[in-house]
């Protein structure tokens, strides 16, 4: 009886290595990509948190924190007025002068208490995605802003080339009413929030429907003398739909807080502008990830949105009284 | 003789053909770039924005830088009519890294191009159904 030999000849093995070899060079340049992955999804998870503790927030006062204080830009942020639902209450509890002014204390980042929180890098405020960093006096940059809604920080109705473009209504205040940020027109009103800085809103007053508001979306930090991210700062403490994700248009930050020689930075301009008029003080929605940025809405879900998002979209989703018809995302 | 890992060969090959066809999809907005001179010479610096007459349609724009602008196709305009606005502030201050940002009082800068080319701009442009739409502007 005649016994086969068994075995593999010299171009099968070799066919099997070069096709190990294939899979092997796919598998390889993906697993930067899975780091990546797995980087935007807890940039996503810290977004949820964000937006549970602005829902808890909600839950305990029956609005949600005013985007600036109501004295303007430094005395404390919404990113303040949070710390305690995202489990940082010892912090905030060291923090003074929320929402005051230089006459009753000190600003945001003032020594020694109120410099002492914001030098921390607070991990649910930081993407992994992006590049951290601290402008001015170690204080530091993070990464998710409030919607301030569709045209400028100032909140009114702006021109470009003889057209209207008509304020809708946001989530957060910013310096709504004023012509500058020294402080409200009038104290008066600051003190009972008459339609001025930080006057707080209700979700009654979101009558597009929470499922159809922005309310949190990410940043890029700004690298270098940048304070794009500086959310302590009320200039840089939310976003604005004038403009779609990760735009080429620039953002305009005041006090020359613009780093344009870094190739890691978006666009971006130093002095305030006529773009759009009157009033010109903005910051889009910007990350580091392929394609788009994620946002949360003012239900708590969170989304990712395309750079390539239908401009009308976005502008209908960043407004609370638009009464726009909404497609799909 | 048999060569039991044809069937293997050919479905690993046909995996790579079918993992290397993928490309963005073209959702037809396209490519905007162009020069801008001011007073005879390239603007240094300042904005674009291109917004549609009638409210709808694509808007976009982007930084004036050495005068030239450019607007790559994924945030490019839809095939249309469109107005433009030019604006261009007239200094800067740089930024002090001891000093954290503060109020800055009445910031609003006063602008070099007038008005008639941004607020009330006149200007029009048309962008084309084709890649690469080159629309230079010229301001006195």
């Amino acid at each position: 009886m005649r016994r086969r030999q068994r075995g593999f000849t010299l171009i099968e093995l070799l066919v099997v290595i070069a096709i190990i070899a294939i899979l092997v060079a796919l598998l390889l340049p993906a697993v930067q990509q899975a780091r990546e992955a797995a980087r935007r999804t807890q940039c996503k998870n810290n977004l949820k948190q964000i937006g549970l503790g602005m829902h808890n927030y909600e839950s305990t006062y029956g609005m949600l924190p005013p985007g600036v204080g109501r004295f303007g830009c430094c005395w404390g942020t919404w990113l303040v007025n949070l710390l305690p639902y995202v489990e940082q209450t010892a912090v905030f509890q060291s923090y003074q002068n929320l929402g005051g002014s230089d006459a009753t204390g000190i600003r945001y980042a003032g020594n020694p208490n109120n410099a002492n929180v914001a030098t921390r890098r607070f991990p649910v405020y930081t993407c992994p995605s992006d590049t951290p960093n601290s402008p001015a006096s170690n204080i530091t940059s993070h990464n998710y802003v409030v919607n301030y809604g569709n045209t400028t920080f100032f909140q009114q109705n702006v021109t470009v080339a003889g057209i209207t473009i008509r304020f809708q209504g946001a989530p957060f205040t910013a310096y709504k009413g004023s012509l500058s940020d020294d402080g409200p027109v009038n104290a008066a009103q600051a003190l009972t929030f008459t339609n001025v800085y930080g006057s707080p809103i209700r979700f009654r007053d979101i009558t597009d429907g929470l499922t159809s508001t922005l309310m949190v979306s990410e940043v890029r930090q700004g690298q270098g003398l940048d304070a794009r991210g500086f959310a302590w700062w009320g200039g840089a403490s939310g976003f604005i739909t004038l403009y779609g994700p990760n735009a080429r248009d620039p953002d305009v930050m005041t006090g020359a807080w613009c780093n344009t020689g870094n190739v890691l930075n978006a666009p971006c301009q130093t002095a305030s502008a006529a773009l759009p008029s009157p009033f010109n003080r903005r910051q889009g929605a910007r990350s580091r990830h392929t394609g788009g940025v994620q946002a949360a809405l003012c239900d708590g879900s969170v989304r990712f949105f395309s750079d390539s998002i239908s401009i009308q979209l976005w502008q209908a989703a960043g407004t609370t009284q638009g009464g726009e018809v909404m497609g799909e995302f | 003789m048999p060569f039991p890992l044809r069937g293997f060969v050919n479905a690993s090959l046909l995996l790579l053909v079918f993992v290397s066809g993928c490309g963005p999809a073209d959702d037809g907005r396209r490519s905007v770039s162009g020069t801008i001179t001011f007073q005879g010479k390239p603007l240094d610096r300042g904005n674009i924005m291109f917004v549609p007459p009638d409210g709808l349609g694509s808007q976009t724009g982007a930084v004036i830088a050495n005068g030239t602008y450019e607007i790559p196709p994924e945030q490019g305009l839809l095939p249309g009519r469109y107005k433009v606005a030019i604006s261009s502030a007239d200094g800067d201050v740089p930024a002090d890294p001891n000093t954290p940002p503060g109020p800055s009082g009445n910031f609003t800068s006063v602008d070099r191009i007038p008005k008639e080319y941004n607020t009330e701009s006149k200007l029009e442009a048309e962008v084309k159904d084709q890649a690469q739409n080159v629309i230079d502007f010229t301001i006195p």
